[in-house]
């Protein structure tokens, strides 16, 4: 395993090369490349605070909402990117992949790039909400990094996995849509961990844990909304299994790579 | 001295009878799990080793086996028994208009695609001009990928795999696309990679290009090496086969 882990890091300049294909691709041939890529988190947070303070009374969460909500949909948005595109990282340019001998791993770790680096290139667009809505930025921004790590350690895991299962299995990607959607009401996103700490039974909250994209998207959140932030015990459980998923998804691919290359 | 390329015992098998994929209850349940697992061998127990420097044609009829060999050795295919061995860069004319994306310009994937297949940007920077020429881009060159005619899309791969200088060279007959003139530089290209000193795989129906670039044969049949030897013998060989059994 070490010595794919030392092949992928030898042809990083090939997996830079791809991401900034990518992000070419995406944001050059139109204008709206940019905007396209941030519509979605900003129009989910406005129906989110919609729904949630116009309708219901929001219970959940803290004031200002929208902020809150984005602190929790931009990570989204890149979590949801990479399990919805690493599905087809090996099939999407298969006449590439069957015509090169890279490590395989790249094309897996080029969709985590690219969305990560979409996922940056959103953070401008919140720190303009921050401004507008004059919230303080706390030291915890500073774990900002950290918490990507985490995120991108567990995105590399879920992808090495799905993404030979997806060219065996017909149904791995509508499969994929369902869990895409019970993952998201799973997820910190228009709540906080700490409401479900303050509001189910200690089981449910320890069951609730095992997403690795809990403490993860709280640790974004908390810098800021630092008062809110559910702890470093949290975020140490989301770390863990973020690593577990990684070896997981190394071992998966390394199984599945020759079965799969058959079929692409 | 060691061989560059050496399989041993090479072999791969796919699945005969198959959806081309298969459902997750497929797996859970098994009940007709003995009809499904019929397999075919592609490639079985092939053994050879070529030295730097040989021209080896692959020849034989179609599912032979010589464009999976291709591919083993090119790396992008991985066998289920035995290995290959590969002591050096490969460069891989098999699918060369694989690494182009439509959208971008041909100067675009130019750089990109050169760069994926290992090029460093200075070398790209210092090579495009002899890219483009041999490609014949011309005013083309800023034109989006997709609107250039497949002829010239396949000239421009060619152009940039054949910069690589890599020891090794694979072939997958796209020698038969191009017009007349281009199959002239493609052909002369070629040759100037043979004579300073690259080994080369060249896959081909064509027994007069087999001819020109190989001095040795691996005649494949329905994934058994048949025969390897001096380019003549295994061709004569191929032939009386196909005259002898009607079709191969």
């Amino acid at each position: 395993m070490l010595s794919r882990v030392r092949a992928v890091s030898a042809r990083k300049d090939i997996l830079w090369l791809l991401i900034s294909r990518d992000l070419k691709v995406k944001y050059a041939n139109s204008k709206l490349g940019y905007v396209w890529s941030v519509l979605d988190p900003l129009l989910m947070s406005g129906v989110y605070w919609f729904v949630f303070t116009q309708i219901f009374s929001r219970g959940v969460g803290r004031e200002p909402y929208l902020l809150f909500l984005l602190c929790g949909l931009l990570p989204w948005n890149w979590a949801s990117g990479v399990i919805r595109d690493s599905a087809r990282a090996l099939t999407a340019d298969a006449k590439l992949v069957r015509s090169s001998n890279l490590s395989r791993e790249v094309w897996v770790l080029r969709v985590v790039g690219s969305k990560a680096m979409e996922f940056l290139y959103s953070l401008p667009v919140l720190a303009l909400f921050v401004l507008i809505y004059r919230q303080s930025v706390s030291w915890y921004v500073l774990a900002f990094p950290l918490a990507m790590l985490i995120q991108t350690m567990f995105l590399v895991g879920v992808g090495l996995a799905l993404a030979p299962l997806a060219v065996l299995f017909a149904d791995v990607k509508r499969l994929l849509r369902i869990i895409m959607r019970v993952l998201f009401y799973l997820s910190p996103i228009i709540y906080g961990v700490r409401d479900v700490q303050d509001r189910a039974p200690e089981w449910v909250h320890n069951v609730y844990l095992l997403n690795p994209l809990a403490g993860t998207f709280d640790l974004y959140r908390a810098a800021l909304f630092p008062e809110f932030f559910a702890g470093w015990d949290v975020v140490g459980v989301s770390a863990a299994l973020s690593l577990g998923f990684l070896m997981l998804g190394l071992t998966i691919f390394s199984r599945l790579e020759g079965p799969a290359l058959k079929e692409i | 001295m060691r061989p560059v390329v050496e399989a041993q015992d090479l072999g791969i098998w796919f699945h005969a009878n198959r959806r081309r994929r298969m459902k997750i209850r497929d797996v859970m349940v098994r009940r007709d799990a003995p009809a499904q697992n019929k397999q075919f061998w592609a490639l079985r127990n092939v053994s050879f080793s070529v030295h730097a420097g040989e021209a080896v044609g692959l020849i034989g009829g179609n599912g032979g086996g010589k464009s999976t060999l291709l591919k083993q050795i090119a790396g992008v295919m991985i066998p289920d028994e035995g290995k290959v061995t590969v002591n050096g860069g490969v460069a891989p004319l098999i699918e060369v208009t694989g690494g182009f994306v439509g959208d971008l310009s041909a100067r675009d994937n130019i750089m990109l695609t050169a760069g994926l297949h290992g090029l460093s940007r200075r070398t790209i920077n210092d090579k495009f001009d002899e890219i483009v020429e041999f490609a014949e881009m011309g005013e083309f060159l800023d034109m989006p990928f997709r609107h250039l005619s497949s002829g010239m899309k396949v000239r421009l791969g060619f152009a940039v795999i054949t910069t690589l200088d890599e020891p090794i060279v694979l072939v997958d007959e796209v020698l038969a696309v191009g017009d007349r003139a281009f199959r002239e530089k493609c052909y002369a290209r070629m040759e100037e990679m043979l004579s300073g000193g690259k080994t080369l795989f060249l896959v081909s129906h064509n027994e007069t290009d087999l001819r020109r670039f190989c001095t040795r044969g691996l005649y494949l049949r329905r994934g058994t090496l048949v025969s390897d030897g001096p380019l003549e013998e295994t061709l004569a060989q191929y032939t009386a086969d196909v005259d002898g059994r009607g079709q191969m």
